[in-house]
């Protein structure tokens, strides 16, 4: 083991692999910064420009971006509320309320300690557990899917802070319009309309950018000239005392949920941020700081989503299996490249691998350089006008939207996502359970068609797979601890006034 | 408006959007009807008890007072003014081309914003157009409309 890792250190730390790891990282942070784009996105369009590299330095390429761009999506998500990609959502919450409270830099430096953690330990796990975690992975299916959607659903009631009905409503009528479009079983195009745009159903980021962005303008029209944080309150890139201390419990749990979110197929960065931020919240001693500034939901869903780029790979590196959408683009550049993914290649492409995984510890500890770089440039963004800033969001908006399909249908659906998204905000209605249904809704109504015909309607017999019934205990604890806690506290108190 | 009656008409238009799905729910083949169905059924139940809490909390919530009224109208006035600004440049992008389309909602915005600075007007709108546009076709292969009105003259 240890000289494979040399081997794969003499690689990493050429110059010019070095100086390719960190021009990805500055390509991904940006693509992952840009609305509508993403680190998928990111990497599928690298991808043509690794061919004429080495491999070893054409996968460098393409995890320097797509690290990156996992990433990347906070900083905006941080300065204006809005998140750069779907897996920075939860951070909007609480990086926006400390951006408010005059906090920018501190909130920057922790998202960005936070996904440098999460990171680096996803590679470390990438580096030694890959062949045991990937036993894991083998004993994922439909069933063990069902319990994690219906686990990941359980965030709306906390999303919902104090509107529980309204939460569950906007939990439901998202989760019904994800069934827009194909159904899983016979591939029928459901609800569309008539309209044939709606046969793929809605892009889940194009209504997250609508969502997010556009009632942040609607927001800035009340008071135009004014900016969102005085020059005097944009605060320097410092920790405080303890904030990386008290958040070590919070941040290994967060990171040991992204990876294992990454490796379970078709569940990616955004699911493992809102369920570690749920998690964090359960376990925290002052959950009422959540949504209003919270140190620890950020670096809880900056941990966990930052933890899914490693765990991702798991699956794809040692059984051939892309779970997710870049690591199906990385198999592609691998077969591209001559390496076949799958048991055989820890021997095959010894170098290759070994310096993919080196590699990914080494970017993610360039990622705390090159992303304090970014955010200190972004943190100007806040003393710019609003009008200024409303008018450019909304050219980003449009241009991002389009760009995903390139159609004018989804610049439509964002529009109208946008002015929803008004309605909701001004009248108390959460967003965030939107994000959350519309991406797990596809994945929780696949599982239980597939489970249906794995047991012919009997659902109690997925019960008898270990992964289940260990996913299922899981989910219970969830739910159980916090009543657990609360009446400890209760009992605390009571003993206390004695 | 008070909250509660703003509430009640959200869940009218919820009713509106389930009546909607419910219309083109037949049309589904019957072995993929239970889950959308379950949601429907699942997304009505919740909004009626939205619905009528929201209507037994009008009667006790107190009214709005003038000022707040008037405050409020002045804010939708704004947004409606600027959602439709915004819907005349995504209907002109497909018309007339990205470019112009961004440059002319850029300067409606600022000037609508009450932005007054002449090299802001100016500047602004031709640089974040032109730096949008090379970003997005030369760097990263996205084709943006180039105006089919244009492409007709031509």
């Amino acid at each position: 083991m240890i000289e494979n890792i040399l081997l794969g250190m003499s690689y990493v730390f050429e110059p010019y692999n070095l100086m390719i790891c960190a021009g990805a990282l500055f390509i991904g942070v940006l693509f992952g910064a840009l609305p509508g784009f993403s680190a998928t996105m990111g990497v599928a369009v690298f991808v043509p420009f690794s061919y004429v590299m080495e491999p070893d330095s054409a996968l460098l390429l393409l995890s320097g971006i797509y690290c990156g761009g996992v990433y990347g999506g906070s900083i905006p998500a941080v300065l204006l509320g809005i998140p750069g990609t779907s897996a920075s959502a939860p951070t909007a919450y609480d990086g926006r309320a400390l951006t408010r409270q005059g906090e920018s830099g501190r909130s920057l430096l922790i998202t960005t300690f936070g996904s440098t953690f999460g990171g680096f330990f996803s590679a470390v796990a990438l580096l030694m557990f890959a062949p045991l975690l990937s036993k894991i992975a083998m004993m994922v299916g439909a069933p063990e899917q069902i319990v994690i959607a219906i686990f990941g659903l359980s965030v709306v009631c906390m999303l919902s802070f104090g509107n529980m009905t309204k939460g569950i409503l906007v939990g439901f009528i998202s989760l019904l319009i994800a069934t827009v479009g194909q159904d899983p079983v016979l591939g029928f195009p459901r609800f569309t309309s008539g309209m044939y745009q709606l046969t793929a159903g809605f892009d889940v980021v194009t209504i997250l950018i609508g969502i997010f962005s556009l009632p942040e303008v609607f927001k800035m029209l009340e008071e135009p000239m004014g900016k969102l944080v005085e020059a005097s309150r944009v605060s320097k890139m410092r920790f405080q005392k303890g904030d990386i201390k008290n958040n070590l419990p919070n941040m290994i749990r967060s990171t040991i949920i992204g990876i294992g979110i990454g490796i379970v197929p078709a569940a990616g960065p955004d699911i493992a941020s809102f369920l570690a931020y749920n998690e964090a919240k359960k376990a925290s001693k002052t959950p009422e700081k959540f949504g209003n500034g919270s140190i620890e939901g950020i670096m809880a869903a900056e941990s966990a989503n930052n933890g899914v780029t490693g765990g991702s790979l798991i699956p794809l590196l040692t059984l051939g299996i892309p779970g997710s959408a870049p690591a199906a683009i990385f198999l592609g550049a691998m077969i591209i490249h001559g390496m076949r993914p799958g048991p055989l290649l820890f021997v095959n492409n010894r170098a290759e691998v070994y310096t993919l995984l080196v590699g990914f510890a080494v970017i993610n500890i360039m990622m705390f350089f090159i992303g304090t770089l970014y955010c200190k440039f972004a943190g100007k963004i806040l003393v710019i006008p609003k009008s200024v800033l409303a008018t450019v969001i909304v050219i980003l908006s449009v241009v991002g939207s389009y760009s995903i399909n390139q159609n004018m249908f989804d610049v439509y659906a964002m529009f109208g996502a946008g002015i929803i998204g008004y309605i909701m905000v001004k009248n108390d209605f959460p967003v965030s359970p939107v994000a959350l249904a519309l991406l797990l809704g596809p994945m929780l109504e696949e599982s239980i068609t597939l489970t249906n015909t794995m047991y012919d309607g009997n659902f109690w017999m997925m019960f008898t797979r270990p992964m289940t019934c260990v996913f299922t205990a899981f989910t219970l604890f969830s739910f159980v601890f916090p009543v657990i806690k609360a009446v400890l506290k209760k009992k605390k108190a009571a003993k206390e006034e004695v | 408006m008070k909250r509660s009656t703003s509430d009640a008409l959200i869940c009218l238009g919820v009713y509106a959007v389930l009546a909607v799905f419910l219309m083109q729910y037949s049309a589904i083949p019957a072995s993929a009807q239970n889950y959308p169905l379950f949601m429907i059924v699942a997304t009505a139940i919740v909004n009626t008890v939205l619905f009528v809490s929201s209507l037994y909390k009008n009667r006790s919530e107190a009214g709005v007072d003038a000022e707040q009224r008037a405050k409020f109208l002045g804010r939708v006035k704004m947004v409606v003014i600027y959602c439709v600004m915004i819907g005349l440049y995504i209907v002109l992008i497909e018309k007339i081309s990205y470019i112009a389309s961004s440059v002319l909602f850029m300067l409606a915005s600022l000037l609508f914003l009450r932005v007054k600075s002449k090299p802001m007007l100016v500047l602004l709108p031709v640089a974040m157009t032109l730096g949008v546009y090379f970003i997005f076709t030369r760097l990263l292969s996205v084709s943006l409309p180039i105006g089919t009105w244009f492409y007709i003259i031509l």
